[in-house]
């Protein structure tokens, strides 16, 4: 196994490795954390050392496992020149920020976070450059986002901090979102997420129907991500990071993640019209904003920040120009903004530490104090104006070249090297009022410390930093020139264009434009005060942020009122909304009918019978909606609705459900019977009229709607489910009762599930009312006290004889089940009214005296016996609930059939029993402890 | 005796019997300490999970049993998720005494505490057969067992005005669209003479006319559907509920409710999306209420102040996101719609119950729901304040979490099925996801503390929160384990 083979992924995991130790550093000593970080880069960068030789010769490496194949997510990394090229920025410019944080951090910063969130946004970034599979990349771009956002943020306390942090993570994130759409439509044209595929299908991809969005989506995660116009205004705003993270992620990094996409995805995207057309229009929108603001900044990192927007600018219209020799300037352009930029910042955090002020109207005269800083700062702000023998001349003299080359397009066209020198010219400007405002100028004006010079490994990676822009300035081919190569070989997946890395080309158009600039840049810097006073009338106020925040408000507004409208925590809003779309679809049912309503089977004749019972139901709900505020009526009249449903029922040859609706309807009045009797006695009309109408229009339509759609099934033809269970009810079941047999048999494994819930709903309603003090008012409406004879004599001698008779039926009832109409359930229903008798006649405390049985214990031995049936075919073999009978020959009774579903039906039995009992009884003590104890609150059980 | 132990109804039988055992052990050791039920109930749960990675699918289908009992990946797949989120909800309940002692013993100690522990094995048992259930009368008993043992949960602190609400409300809406739902059952099986879903499915086939009557049958059975998984405009009960009902059983209504409903529409949906006459028009209802529940999920999370509501709204957008899934006719993809939305609920399960018990841990501490009651938490409980953010990050998609990959596969399949808008939704949906999420990440970590004092986790629930982040990182990672449970 060699190691080499895991080269890239260990680089790329090592700083998250190393965030992890680093985090809990800190106690072993105060420069543990940035030792540690150093150490994490520095290992990194040596592991890939020995692979660097194969990409400088111009190979790609790939080194890739397998991890979700079902979506096309491989751990797979590459590295090629431009990755190459990335990587090393990342690495040796993060090495120099942790030398630099660890003297500018003060004591009270926790370093232990510092550089574990450095680390972390180093891994990756290093992630994000050398992913092979997209999705991994895009994995990377979404922690560069969060790390990001944590780095920002590091001063927690500072509002500015948390404000720029969020604003930061929202572009961001929102681009981030953006890029993955992007790249999976990309995954979807290609039909893979890697880069060598995805690469090579350039042509698929261009000519492919989602070509435009997948740019654009792509282009909105680059362009919030390289903080381009539009979604530039987070940049200056993130400024308020301490300046190690500015110095890192806004000159070499994280805004350059943006801009390495649009390098990765050039040979795949670039070469359209729509290219064309929206990268290099932002890119040169970008440029000239920026490098126009950048010169109105008081603050040194705002003039940094802008500068940098002004840069990415430059960077991204290069790239959208499309040709090879672009992609060439753009990467020059990358590795010496990151340079420069990085120094600068550096620099200005200098200025900062030292000085304890970053207001450009303050800071003057600083060369008498610092010289050293004073002239690496200058060197490193002429390589930024473009200045000749420094390395930001070359790669501007690169792109004045390109802009003239594109000006040949069309007439337009011509404005792109006029706007491009415009944009220089500020760029010039500004960098002129960095060193001259700051270094010169006269003396500086009430700082809050006396300037000195700063730390020798403070200014260390600012020295090493400008060695390279004058290195790469003066000998550009020897130091820069292989990289680059790589990088553009990278880039652009084919042959690399001719391009000479000398400094001198001649006297042509890109050198007069260089020395327009210098000089324009000049003049515009002298004759300054009148331009800054024009912007601080006019464009001062004009702020991104404005729009930002007005959008943000604005959204929150729109979620509030959404909520406010939905989320009222009224039950008949909430009603509503239930109803109205079903009534809807209901409407729209019948409105698109696309068939008669009616079918053409004949009805039944009319009975007068039939009718006057009709008639009866009818007029008995009515009544029972009418008379809703008396109670005891609108209850009688709900039975007389429930004794006619069982009439009818029973009239329509269905004498079991008839039987079972009459038991139900009996037990169900005596439970509202005792439960309305701790209701309030009066209800009181809250509702107002238009309410009631309302309320009536929904009813009728409703009532309508039903009726017509029962009619419209009653008149078509239709095969009942019934006749399968009347076939084989016997023969499978050995019943002829067949909503018995369907009960315990066929759908025996249901019926344990209803039975287990109305157990469940048994002691849930016994553990909801144990223990509750309900307190009923010991009188009626009219104030006149309860009879105190609750237990009316007649009552009790009749209950005490209905009792051995109504368990006697009950067992009739249970035993016929199986053939003849009845079964587990009638009977519990009987029995258990059986019992509720008894409370009701006799009294609570008469009847607990006598039928001791705990109810609980019924129910579970009715679910025991339940389960033990199906349990036995399990052991059996069968499966669960597998049902077996016989017939048994028992004297004086006959011929008399026994089935293993019987004791199945003795479960379901004693469940209702117990269930039903229990419900009842516990509602009836309160009663009891009312009436036999008023005003005092006593235990319910016991 | 061979294979009659491996029959996977017998895991739900079980489950009933070690309910029933519970039940009895608090009957008859009235002064034992009912947590003993609780940690009783859990090693029992623990045994029946690690018994259900051992059952198989029998080999012979043929008894007439197995017509209404699936026993397909889908259906263990959901069973686990059913005893998985069983145990943590137990777990918070445990955490969750002192509260409930308060509104339910008053005086008695623990008094009334047993059936609380109980009834979420029931209720587990229901959601296990609800995994299995594929036809209408198994899937109608199944989810009333849960229902009801909900209402009955929903509404257990009985002294506590807004969990009686809660409970009154949930039992009106949830009696309403359990009214819906059999409805359109009657509909459907008056269409096609079937309660076997397969069977539906080639009736439906074959059907010829009565199209606005399947349709009306299809969007009876959606409403129904829509309570249970809480789609817009079905929602409504949704956040007040949630808010009302204790810690734990909002986490269960959360998690496990929501997976009831989520295997039941996706048994459900099949046989009509395949109807190739109407699928449009299927297609088109599923749309308009995915959408709607994307958008206002979302968007109405943003300015709730109370971290359960938020989470009330967070479950209703992920189930835009769910419903999302659903709607899609995968062409390339590998996994199907059924599959993703199974994965996604397993991560949903993991980061919520995270959050779940985090906030049961602090709501004991500081008695209040409210997320302003998680300032600087991170001072007073380091642990819990990374345990939540960790739940958070997830729920809002951040990659390398569970939460990402559940996004994710939901992102590829509408794209693969061309759901453009919805996709658009769901991308502002996931943004403003960022926003409501973090807004407790920014509580917990820049806010100042009301007070100092370190909030005590017990072992149980420290182990219980450990695990569950390490599973919501590694299988944001690594999810393969949960796909082969799906997959092979």
């Amino acid at each position: 196994m060699n190691l080499l083979n895991y080269a890239l992924p260990v680089a790329a995991l090592l700083p998250f490795f190393g965030a992890a130790v680093v985090a809990s550093s800190a106690r072993f000593h105060r420069a543990a954390p940035a030792w540690c970080s150093a150490l994490a880069a520095f290992s990194a960068l040596l592991v890939l050392i020995p692979a660097m030789s194969g990409v400088f010769a111009g190979e790609t490496l790939i080194q890739s496992w397998s991890w979700v194949p079902s979506v096309g997510l491989e751990f797979a990394f590459r590295l090629d020149g431009l990755s190459l090229l990335f990587t090393l920025m990342i690495l040796v410019i993060g090495l120099l920020v942790t030398l630099y944080a660890g003297y500018y951090l003060s004591a009270e910063d926790s370093k232990a976070r510092f550089f574990s969130c450095l680390l972390l946004f180093m891994g990756s970034m290093l992630g994000v450059v050398l992913s092979e599979n997209l999705l991994l990349l895009l994995v990377f771009w979404e922690l560069t986002a969060l790390s990001s956002f944590m780095l920002i943020s590091f001063w927690q306390h500072r509002e500015d901090a948390r404000h720029g942090a969020r604003m930061a993570l929202a572009v961001t994130g929102m681009g981030g979102l953006a890029l993955l759409g992007g790249v999976l439509l990309l995954g979807q044209i290609v039909g893979s997420y890697n880069l060598t595929e995805v690469l090579a299908a350039g042509d698929i991809i261009r000519s492919h129907e989602w070509y435009l969005p997948t740019l654009v989506l792509i282009l909105v995660g680059v362009f919030t991500k390289s903080a381009q116009f539009p979604f530039h205004f987070w940049l200056p705003h993130a400024m308020a990071a301490p300046t190690p993270v500015s110095a890192y992620l806004h000159s070499a990094t994280m805004v350059k993640a943006g801009i390495f996409l649009l390098a990765r995805f050039f040979p795949a995207l670039s070469g359209t019209s729509e290219w064309l057309w929206i990268v290099s229009t932002a890119g040169m929108l970008t440029l000239l904003l920026g490098a126009f603001v950048a010169l109105f900044q008081h603050d040194l990192k705002g003039l940094l920040a802008y500068s940098t927007i002004s840069h990415l600018g430059l960077i991204t219209l290069l790239f959208g120009l499309g040709t090879p020799l672009a992609a060439v300037a753009a990467l020059f352009h990358i590795i010496n903004h990151a340079t420069f930029k990085a120094s600068l910042f550096m620099v200005a955090g200098i200025i900062d530490h030292e000085t304890g002020s970053r207001d450009m109207r303050k800071l003057n005269g600083l060369m008498k104090y610092m010289p050293h800083t004073s002239v690496l700062a200058i060197i490193a702000a002429s390589a930024m104006a473009g200045v000749p023998l420094l390395n930001g001349f070359l790669s501007k003299e690169m792109f004045f070249d390109q802009t003239v080359v594109a000006s040949g397009a069309s007439s337009w066209a011509l404005a792109i090297p006029v706007l491009a020198t415009l944009g220089a010219i500020f760029s010039v400007a500004y960098s002129l009022r960095f060193i001259h405002d700051v270094f010169f100028n006269g003396d500086p004006i009430d700082l809050p410390r006396v300037p000195h010079a700063p730390p020798l490994y403070m200014r260390l990676p600012v020295d090493l930093l400008v060695i390279v822009c004058l290195g790469v300035g003066m000998l550009p081919a020897l130091t820069v020139g292989p990289l680059l190569a790589a990088a553009v070989k990278a880039t652009i997946q084919g042959q690399a264009p001719d391009y000479s890395l000398a400094i001198w080309h001649g006297l042509n158009v890109p050198l007069l434009m260089s020395f327009v600039a210098l000089l324009g840049g000049i003049t515009v810097y002298v004759f300054r005060a009148r331009l800054f006073a024009w912007n601080d009338r006019h464009l001062v106020r004009i702020d991104a942020r404005v729009p930002y925040n007005a959008v943000l408000r604005a959204l929150i507004q729109v979620a509030t009122a959404i909520t406010r409208r939905f989320d009222r925590g009224s039950l008949q809003h909430t009603l509503a909304w239930t109803m109205g779309p079903a009534g809807l679809v209901a409407v729209a049912g019948f409105v698109s009918m696309d068939s008669p309503l009616f079918g053409n089977r004949t009805l039944m004749d009319f009975d007068p019978v039939a009718l006057i019972a009709f008639g009866g139901l009818m007029l008995s709900s009515v009544l029972t909606v009418v008379m809703h505020r008396k109670r005891m009526v609108s209850l009688i009249l709900l039975g007389v609705v429930g004794l006619l449903v069982s009439l009818g029922f029973a009239k329509f040859s269905a004498p079991d459900l008839a039987l079972t609706q009459l038991s139900v309807e009996i037990v169900t009045v005596v439970l509202l019977m005792l439960a309305l009797f701790f209701l309030p006695q009066h209800t009181s009309g809250v509702s107002s009229r238009w309410r009631h109408i309302r309320d009536a229009i929904w009813a009728v339509g409703l009532g309508t709607g039903a009726t017509l759609l029962t009619l419209a099934v009653l008149t078509r033809d239709l095969s009942p489910i019934s006749d399968y269970f009347v076939e084989n009810s016997v023969s499978g079941g050995g019943g002829t009762n067949v909503v018995n047999v369907i009960l315990v048999d066929f759908r025996g494994f249901d019926t344990l599930g209803e039975i287990v819930v109305l157990s469940i709903a048994g002691l849930g309603i016994f553990a909801l009312l144990r223990n509750i003090h309900l307190h009923a008012s010991l009188t009626d409406m009219e104030g006149r006290a309860w009879s105190t004879d609750s237990h009316p004599v007649i009552l009790q001698t009749l209950s005490r004889l209905l009792f051995p008779l109504m368990l006697l039926f009950a067992a009739f009832v249970f035993l016929r089940g199986h053939n003849l109409p009845g079964g587990g359930f009638i009977a519990g229903l009987v029995a258990a009214l059986a019992i509720v008798l008894q409370y009701l006649g006799n009294g609570i405390q008469w009847t607990s005296a006598r039928i001791r049985t705990d109810m609980h214990r019924v129910i579970a031995a009715g679910l025991f016996f339940a389960i033990a049936t199906g349990l036995v075919s399990i052991v059996l073999k069968f499966p669960f609930l597998t049902s077996t009978f016989t017939y048994l020959k028992w004297p004086v009774v006959g011929k008399f059939e026994v089935a293993s579903a019987m004791i199945f039906d003795l479960g379901v039995f004693l469940v209702v029993v117990g269930a039903t009992v229990m419900i009842l009884v516990e509602l009836g003590k309160f009663n009891l402890l009312q009436a036999t104890k008023p005003g005092k609150h006593t235990k319910g059980d016991d | 005796m061979g294979n009659f132990l491996e029959a996977p109804y017998l895991l739900e039988a079980v489950v009933v019997v070690l309910g029933l055992a519970l039940l009895m052990l608090e009957a008859f050791l009235p002064k034992a300490d009912k947590r003993l039920v609780a940690y009783i109930a859990l090693f029992g749960l623990a045994g029946v999970l690690v018994a259900s990675f051992n059952m198989k699918a029998p080999e012979n289908l043929e008894h007439s049993f197995w017509s209404f009992y699936a026993t397909d990946n889908l259906a263990f797949f959901y069973k686990n998720i059913a005893v998985l989120a069983t145990m943590l909800v137990i777990v918070m309940a445990i955490e969750y005494t002192p509260v409930l002692e308060k509104y339910v013993s008053q005086g008695s100690k623990q008094g009334g505490l047993g059936e609380f522990f109980c009834l979420p094995v029931f209720v587990c048992a229901g959601l296990m057969w609800m995994a299995s259930a594929k036809e209408f009368i198994t899937i109608f008993v199944s989810l009333e067992t849960v229902t009801i043992s909900f209402y009955v949960l929903v509404a257990y602190m009985r002294r506590n005005v807004g969990s009686l609400e809660a409970g009154v409300k949930y039992l009106i809406l949830g009696a309403l669209s359990t009214g819906f739902f059999v409805y359109g059952v009657t509909w459907v099986f008056g269409l096609t003479g079937e309660t076997h879903l397969e069977k539906i499915g080639i009736a439906l086939q074959g059907l010829e006319g009565s199209d606005s009557a399947v349709l009306f049958a299809f969007t009876l059975i959606l409403v129904g559907l829509g309570f249970k998984v809480a789609a817009v405009p079905f929602h409504v009960w949704v956040p007040d509920v949630y808010q009302g009902a204790p810690t734990p059983v909002t986490a269960f209504l959360s998690v496990g409710s929501k997976a009831a409903g989520f295997i039941v529409a996706t048994r459900i949906l099949q046989p009509f999306l395949e109807m190739e006459r109407l699928h449009s028009s299927f297609t088109t209802i599923l749309v308009i209420v995915t959408g709607a529940t994307i958008l206002f999920g979302n968007f109405a999370a943003i300015p709730q102040t109370n971290f359960k509501r938020l989470l009330a709204y967070s479950s209703i957008s992920h189930a835009g996101f769910l419903l999302l899934a659903l709607t899609c006719t995968p062409d390339q993809f590998q996994l199907t719609p059924g599959q993703v939305v199974a994965f996604y609920l397993a991560t949903y399960l993991l980061m919520t119950m995270l959050c779940f018990l985090v906030l049961t841990i602090v709501r004991r501490s500081t008695e209040s729901d409210e997320i302003a009651a998680f300032s600087g938490l991170h001072r007073r409980s380091p642990f819990l304040a990374f345990a939540l953010l960790i739940g958070v990050i997830s729920l809002a998609g951040v990659p390398l979490t569970a939460g990402f990959l559940g996004k994710f596969f939901v992102f590829t399949l509408a794209i693969d099925s061309g759901r453009w808008i919805l996709l658009a939704f769901a991308v502002v949906g996931a943004a403003s996801g960022f926003y409501y999420y973090l807004k407790v990440a920014r509580a917990m970590y820049w806010e100042e503390p009301t007070e100092l004092a370190a909030i005590e986790i017990s072992p149980l629930a420290r182990l219980a929160l450990l695990l569950l982040i390490i599973a919501t990182i590694v299988f944001g990672v690594y999810p393969a384990p949960i796909l082969g449970l799906l997959t092979n």
